[in-house]
């Protein structure tokens, strides 16, 4: 049957970024550009950090429809739609692109911000402690990450549901999360129920944080799968 | 190779652009698939490259359903579809990233066809032309070997001689265990190579047959009208189509075939059984 192979994973990711190593450059090129230029207008380096950090999250909602354009077309994009990969290792590619290799060139991209801030004689601050900041409080907190991965997983379910509405769709999708939000928080002020229930569960509430991205992954999986969205 | 049972299909639940079709397509022929702009004519071939799933019905591939995108099936198919966006690289490169995923890929016959078709697969296939870029594609798409080859509107864009030569090529690829099914309009371009025609209308396929069938028992050009199926006017004066009585094979014409059986199919059939 072919199988799944993770040959075939590395080979289509290889592809991807060839194929689209301008877009790819462009994005990250944003992403740290964006950081240094805040750092140039207030002079301050320790903006480089926030600003890092505002990408960052900022990115993980991008990176879905960036990883996944290319299978949305309509018509055009066939090619790509009848490369011989199976469902299961191009959904691999995606969870990859939109989780650790975005993390890690988003971290990479966040040092190169730095640096670059660094290097500019008129931005003044204490260097060192702004890249210690950027490790503890950006890229190394396991918190912050899984947080990204849950924006990302979640814009590749939206990316998964959306055919051509793609915009309307983030719309939709960000209304529903504040109204669930608003409507958690109503409840846990009305019922007074929240400061027992973090003291006393808190390994469950960090368990199904954690848990949140892997079920949107594996929901987007199941989505692409039954709606044979083109690929 | 390619079994099609009464499959149904339409992009809403109003309206089915395919409705009720049964064909079997079968491997060592070139395949003609024919009908009016907005039959499903492209959307058959999306269905059987397994981009699309039937509403009802069943598409079989070397016995597989080409939905479930078996990474064996799909290794053996090959679309060129009408428009398509390739990425900004030479073909060169696009062929070196994209070829490991076709076991048959061959570079030096991909060569052989860029050379034929006056490609240069170092040039970026942006700057190409529409048809370079169409003919650039070809060549890599007929250097992956695949056993099942689709093609739509393949001559679309293509000069007179690029013509001719991808005839050729086309011809030289197809083999007894090939299977290569073209849908067009440009009927003139590629009747030479067919030896199987199929004609889809509203209703369904409203004609499936060999060319040798068809030329042992139609006759195209000059009839007499009174035991014409089918006539129109041409510069040459009344052509059409009839039941052949000489006993000798008749030269296919596509257009009239075409023509006598969007207007009468069934007559057309009943000569053919």
């Amino acid at each position: 049957m072919g199988g799944y192979s993770l040959i075939r994973v590395g080979r289509l990711t290889a592809k991807h970024y060839a194929d689209h190593l301008r877009r790819y450059v462009m994005f990250y090129a944003l992403m740290a550009f964006i950081p240094v230029m805040f750092a140039m207008l207030t002079k301050d380096i320790e903006l480089v950090a926030d600003m890092g950090t505002f990408m960052f999250i900022v990115g993980a909602f991008a990176i879905a429809p960036v990883t996944m354009n290319e299978l949305r077309g309509n018509g055009t994009k066939i090619l790509v739609n009848t490369l011989p990969v199976s469902t299961a290792e191009r959904m691999t590619f995606i969870v990859l692109n939109t989780s650790v290799i975005y993390s890690l060139l988003a971290a990479a991209t966040g040092f190169v911000s730095l640096s670059v801030a660094m290097a500019m004689p008129f931005v003044a601050g204490n260097a060192g402690e702004c890249s210690a900041e950027m490790w503890h409080g950006l890229y190394g907190r396991w918190e912050l990450q899984v947080f990204v991965w849950i924006i990302s997983s979640g814009s590749v379910m939206i990316n998964a549901f959306a055919r051509k509405r793609l915009i309307e769709s983030y719309i939709v999708a960000f209304a529903v999360m504040v109204l669930l939000i608003w409507g958690l928080s109503d409840a846990m002020i009305r019922m007074e129920w929240h400061v027992e229930w973090r003291e006393c569960y808190e390994w469950i509430a960090k368990t199904i944080y954690c848990l949140v991205p892997v079920v949107l992954y594996a929901a987007a999986y199941v989505v692409l799968r039954r709606r044979q969205i083109k690929w | 190779m390619i079994d099609i049972k009464q499959l149904t299909f339409g992009y809403s639940s109003h309206r089915n652009v395919l409705t009720d079709i049964t064909l079997s397509l079968d491997g060592g022929h070139i395949h003609g698939l024919l009908g009016c702009n907005g039959i499903g004519k492209s959307t058959l071939l999306k269905i059987i490259c397994g981009l699309m799933r039937p509403t009802a019905g069943s598409v079989r591939v070397d016995g597989v359903d080409p939905s479930t995108r078996r990474v064996d099936l799909m290794q053996q198919m090959m679309i060129i579809p009408e428009e398509f966006s390739l990425p900004s690289v030479s073909l060169s490169s696009y062929a070196r990233m994209t070829a490991p995923f076709y076991p048959q890929f061959s570079r030096e016959q991909m060569d052989y066809y860029c050379r034929e078709m006056m490609v240069d697969p170092a040039e970026k296939l942006h700057n190409m032309s529409m048809g370079q870029r169409k003919k650039a594609y070809i060549a890599f798409a007929m250097a992956c070997n695949t056993r099942i080859l689709l093609l739509d509107e393949p001559t679309n864009g293509l000069d007179i001689p690029s013509k001719s030569v991808f005839r050729r090529l086309l011809a030289g690829y197809a083999d007894d265990d090939r299977c290569i099914v073209i849908s067009t309009h440009q009927v003139n371009d590629i009747d030479s190579l067919l030896d199987n025609i199929v004609i889809l209308d509203q209703t369904g396929v409203a004609l499936s047959a060999t060319t040798a069938e068809i030329c042992s028992r139609l006759w195209f050009g000059a009839v007499d009208p009174a035991a014409a199926v089918y006539t129109e006017r041409s510069v040459l004066g009344q052509i059409g189509v009839a039941p052949n009585t000489s006993g000798e094979d008749s030269r296919l014409d596509l257009e009239l075939l075409f023509n006598a059986v969007t207007a009468d199919r069934e007559s057309i059939a009943r000569l053919l059984k």
